[in-house]
């Protein structure tokens, strides 16, 4: 299977949006009876979900009937005997209290935690309310952001950045962001979070708002996350009446970023 | 026989002794990852139940050849298996989604599993360049950065290698037998 350079050319404007209407239907009206090129174009654009760590989603083309007799396969019966036996084990592990001597430090411990765990969970029914400065203890977690480290080590510099963000070093962090920043031509939602947070760890608190209201205002797709940056914010000044309004906005939406977090959040916070 | 040899056949003939070793085995570390990425132990049991049911039938019916070790194996189908819930649930949320019976669900995530594994297979073949600039886009790289890691003399110049790294991958990807099985009919 291979395309002329025209069709190549026609590819590419087509998936970067570059067509004006009547080319676009052209097209379009090409694809619907080539379905070589079809499949090319709806592969070509899988590529992105399937390769991207972070919206990973793969789609699999198989046909009804295929799905329906590969349904059947988990249907027989030495597939059932085994989904039996491995439901026994993990039956038999959760009720094992102590199995011999192997097996007793690891029980000890994971008793101590579930009974930690217990009492957390107690801790939080009992005394629902805690404090802005609690809470942001309890849910700023920066291991959450997305990493520059790539297989390659082209970019060094940033990489740099976040080792230093990650031992703390904010200033350093936040001078070497804040000039990469500088020099892109697209916003880059990524750097702009890291600088954010920069501040809000130096208590710049004022500069940190202002990041995130950009990062906001920013045609990144995951501009959202804004939301829960300002809240956190507002929590590490102690100002409970504000975080909540932020939490109040990002909960109008499921698909913000940490609506669980949020929603839980808001149940506790005094 | 090699560790990895004795865990495949034990599970393709079913030896409960075996599943107990690889219980005793593996389970921890996917158990860690679930609970690390919002799941609950049981949904950990599910998955590596799911898992082990998924690798048996592909080594009975599909001629899977696990070419790394078992364990990394196990744990990659793991990881796709809870990534693919997440991702469910996700969409979930919004819509009301008519419930597949659980067999059902179970073909499309085998067959989720094949493709991707048929993606990541073909990747490794490009060029190292192509690998490269493409593993930098995938990570959300803008075309700037792009530009200036491979010394490209434009933007323009970028998104065409991109587009002709990409269209060798597609054509990869489409050029295997495996592709054509599990293509629309």
């Amino acid at each position: 299977m291979s395309f002329d350079d025209k069709t190549y050319e026609q590819i590419a404007s087509y998936l970067n949006n570059q067509m004006n209407e009547a080319e676009k239907s052209t097209f379009e009206a090409l694809l619907k009876n080539d379905t070589e090129l079809a499949s090319f174009v709806e592969t070509f654009s899988s590529l992105e979900s399937v390769y991207n760590e972070d919206t990973w989603t793969v789609k699999s083309n198989a046909s009804v009937a295929e799905v329906k007799a590969l349904a059947n396969e988990f249907r027989a019966d030495d597939v059932l005997a085994l989904s039996k036996k491995i439901r026994d084990i993990q039956q038999t592990e959760n009720n094992t209290t102590s199995s011999g001597n192997r097996k007793s430090y690891f029980y000890y411990i994971s008793s101590a935690v579930a009974i930690a765990a217990v009492m957390t969970m107690f801790y939080f029914t009992f005394m629902q309310s805690i404090t802005a400065t609690d809470a942001f203890e309890q849910y700023h977690d920066w291991s959450t952001l997305s990493s520059f480290q790539t297989k390659s080590d082209t970019l060094n510099n940033l990489v740099n950045a976040e080792n230093l963000f990650q031992q703390e070093k904010y200033q350093e962090a936040l001078t070497i962001f804040e000039q990469s920043a500088k020099k892109d031509a697209i916003y880059d939602p990524k750097k702009h979070l890291y600088i954010g947070i920069s501040y809000l760890e130096l208590g710049n608190y004022h500069e940190a708002l202002q990041t995130f209201d950009a990062l906001l205002n920013s045609d990144a797709l995951d501009n959202h996350k804004a939301y829960w940056y300002t809240a956190l914010t507002y929590l590490k000044q102690n100002d409970a009446k504000n975080a909540k309004k932020i939490l109040k906005t990002l909960v109008q939406n499921p698909d913000n970023y940490n609506y669980e977090k949020a929603t839980e959040l808001l149940k506790k916070l005094k | 026989m090699s560790n990895d040899a004795h865990f495949i056949e034990g599970l393709r003939s079913g030896e409960k002794t075996v599943l107990q070793e690889i219980y005793n085995q593996f389970f921890a570390k996917v158990k860690t990852f679930v609970l690390r990425n919002k799941g609950a132990v049981t949904d950990a049991e599910d998955v590596f139940h799911n898992a082990l049911i998924q690798i048996y039938i592909r080594l009975k019916k599909r001629e899977l050849e696990i070419k790394s070790s078992f364990e990394a194996y196990l744990f990659t189908t793991c990881k796709n298996l809870w990534r693919r819930e997440l991702n469910k649930k996700r969409v979930t949320k919004q819509e009301v989604v008519e419930l597949e019976d659980k067999e059902t669900e179970n073909a499309f995530a085998l067959l989720e599993q094949e493709q991707w594994e048929l993606y990541i297979e073909k990747f490794q073949l490009l060029s190292e360049n192509c690998r490269k600039v493409l593993t930098l886009l995938f990570n959300g790289t803008s075309y700037e950065e792009i530009v200036e890691t491979f010394s490209y003399s434009s933007k323009v110049v970028a998104r065409q290698r991109v587009f002709k790294c990409k269209a060798k991958l597609t054509k990869l990807i489409q050029g295997d037998a495996k592709f054509s099985k599990i293509k629309k009919l």
